[in-house]
């Protein structure tokens, strides 16, 4: 397919997309777009991938500022341009009369402060086994708090060593297939927060894979479920009590060794009124068919979690009755 | 009943975010552009939805919505510089809004598998033009290189990552 466009295609694209093209180039890319459907075949993907290097660019940026409380307007543009689209909306789109009211045109931010020892600074040692039985401990499979040796940890002087994969109820290495761990955050301080507007819980990790070879690939996973009831309902019937959450997230991140660093890792869901709590969820593991046998794990690092609660203005109009 | 009901919107455009970026990207010649779409598709979408019968079909719905928007957005820019014409970006939109979300999805998982195989510095640079104005430059005057160089050698990244990424999906469609 490729070999009917231009030698020069690749750039001409990356010109377009990076925002640095000619006009002239422009024209031309235009002609060979207009006249191939590989060219505007390969043009998609080539958006698509672009917009994949933007994610990815933005879950492995910089050291993320501390978070305020509440932020100023100026930065949260993107909300507020939300709320105003909205405001546009009622003001041109219906046949209804709309006005303002006085609702605070403010986008928060704050950390979950239920949600405990997110750098892995406060647990020394092994983690306790089994899924967490009380709001703000870790525990799960083999792991163990650690300093990380010859690269610079994400945060604090410790990190969390996902050690082996476990399988429950069953004595076979090769079942296993992850490393997980748990806590459970206490949701029901933030039902205040839920009394107008939307709010999200945005869940964020460092993840690294320490292998420095080429290695069999391993995804490490960043996953928030939002539950109502008794918590300590959840552990015995895990995963099938999975079935029974409210809401959930997740994000994966693939991994093949080789350049050790770390990488951060958002998910992000809906928080719902009735939410009493949340399990927060990280592993590390592997697809069964891409790891034949036991899975190796020893190398692999999580630090640096946390739970920040996220509000958007509420619809800053209100319906009044022709 | 049939119908999505309004307090679903935020969490289905949210679900989606992703995904209609991506299209968005397809009929948007830069982020800002995108951005400024997805604003006013937005609102659209939520005038509109009663239209929409159920939530899974949302995400073609939504493609829609910003196709037009798209193409609305585009005839009202600066003729200071050349754009494409309608027609080109109409065929671009259908024919991007034809491919099946689960190949947008697979390309876009493995680039970033691919990324994991650069080595830290040539991801850095890749990353680069999305971290802000001048990211390019800045690894240019830490590393004493020219900033043509430089753009230079993102090029030549780029077309290595999209080898990586066309290898990746033949080898996943010949399992």
């Amino acid at each position: 397919m490729k070999n009917s466009l231009p030698e020069d295609w690749g750039t001409l694209v990356d010109g377009y997309l990076l925002g640095t093209i000619r006009n002239e180039d422009s024209i031309r890319l235009e002609q060979i777009l207009a006249g191939s459907a590989a060219a505007r075949s390969d043009f998609r993907r080539r958006c698509n991938l672009e917009s994949a290097l933007r994610s990815a660019a933005a879950s492995s940026g910089a050291e993320p500022a501390p978070l305020p409380s509440t932020v100023r307007k100026d930065r949260w543009k993107a909300p507020l341009r939300w709320a105003a689209a909205i405001l546009t909306l009622g003001a041109l789109g219906s046949p209804l009369a709309w006005a303002l009211t006085t609702t605070k045109l403010v986008a928060t931010i704050s950390r979950v402060s239920s949600m405990s020892d997110g750098g892995f600074e406060k647990t020394v040692g092994m983690l306790p086994s089994g899924f967490p039985t009380r709001f703000g401990t870790w525990s799960g499979d083999p792991s163990q708090t650690a300093p990380v040796a010859d690269v610079p940890h994400s945060e604090g002087t410790r990190a969390l060593r996902l050690i082996s994969a476990f399988s429950e109820g069953s004595t076979d290495p090769a079942a296993a297939r992850s490393c997980d761990v748990f806590q459970l955050v206490d949701l029901r301080p933030l039902h205040s927060a839920l009394s107008s507007g939307e709010a999200f819980l945005e869940l964020s990790a460092d993840f690294l894979d320490e292998r420095t070879e080429a290695s069999p690939e391993i995804h490490f996973l960043c996953k928030i479920c939002l539950f109502s009831g008794d918590p300590a309902k959840i552990g015995p019937d895990w995963p099938a009590s999975l079935g029974q959450a409210l809401a959930s997230s997740a994000e994966f991140l693939f991994s093949r060794g080789q350049n050790p660093a770390w990488r951060r890792v958002h998910t992000k869901t809906l928080l719902t009124k009735n939410a009493d709590f949340a399990l927060i969820h990280l592993a590390a593991g592997c697809q069964p068919d891409r790891w034949k046998g036991p899975l190796e794990l020893g190398h692999q690092f999580v630090d640096n979690v946390s739970l920040s609660l996220r509000t958007q203005p509420v619809l800053p109009v209100r319906q009044i009755k022709p | 009943m049939k119908g999505v009901p309004e307090s679903d919107f935020l969490r289905l455009f949210v679900r989606h975010e992703t995904s209609l970026r991506s299209y968005a990207r397809v009929l948007m010649p830069s982020w800002e552009a995108v951005d400024e779409l997805m604003q006013e598709a937005s609102v659209v979408m939520w005038r509109k939805l009663g239209q929409l019968e159920d939530a899974d079909g949302f995400l073609p719905w939504a493609k829609v919505i910003l196709r037009f928007e798209g193409l609305r957005i585009r005839r009202d820019f600066s003729r200071d510089r050349h754009d494409f014409s309608e027609d080109v970006l109409t065929l671009l939109a259908e024919e991007a809004a034809e491919v099946s979300e689960d190949i947008w999805e697979m390309e876009r998982e493995a680039l970033e598998r691919c990324l994991t195989s650069f080595a830290p510095h040539h991801r850095e640079l890749l990353l680069a033009p999305y971290r802000g104005e001048g990211r390019v430059s800045k690894i240019a005057d830490t590393t004493a290189r020219s900033v043509n160089s430089l753009y230079k050698l993102l090029g030549r990244l780029r077309e290595k990552l999209l080898t990586c990424v066309e290898t990746r999906l033949q080898e996943s469609t010949a399992l």
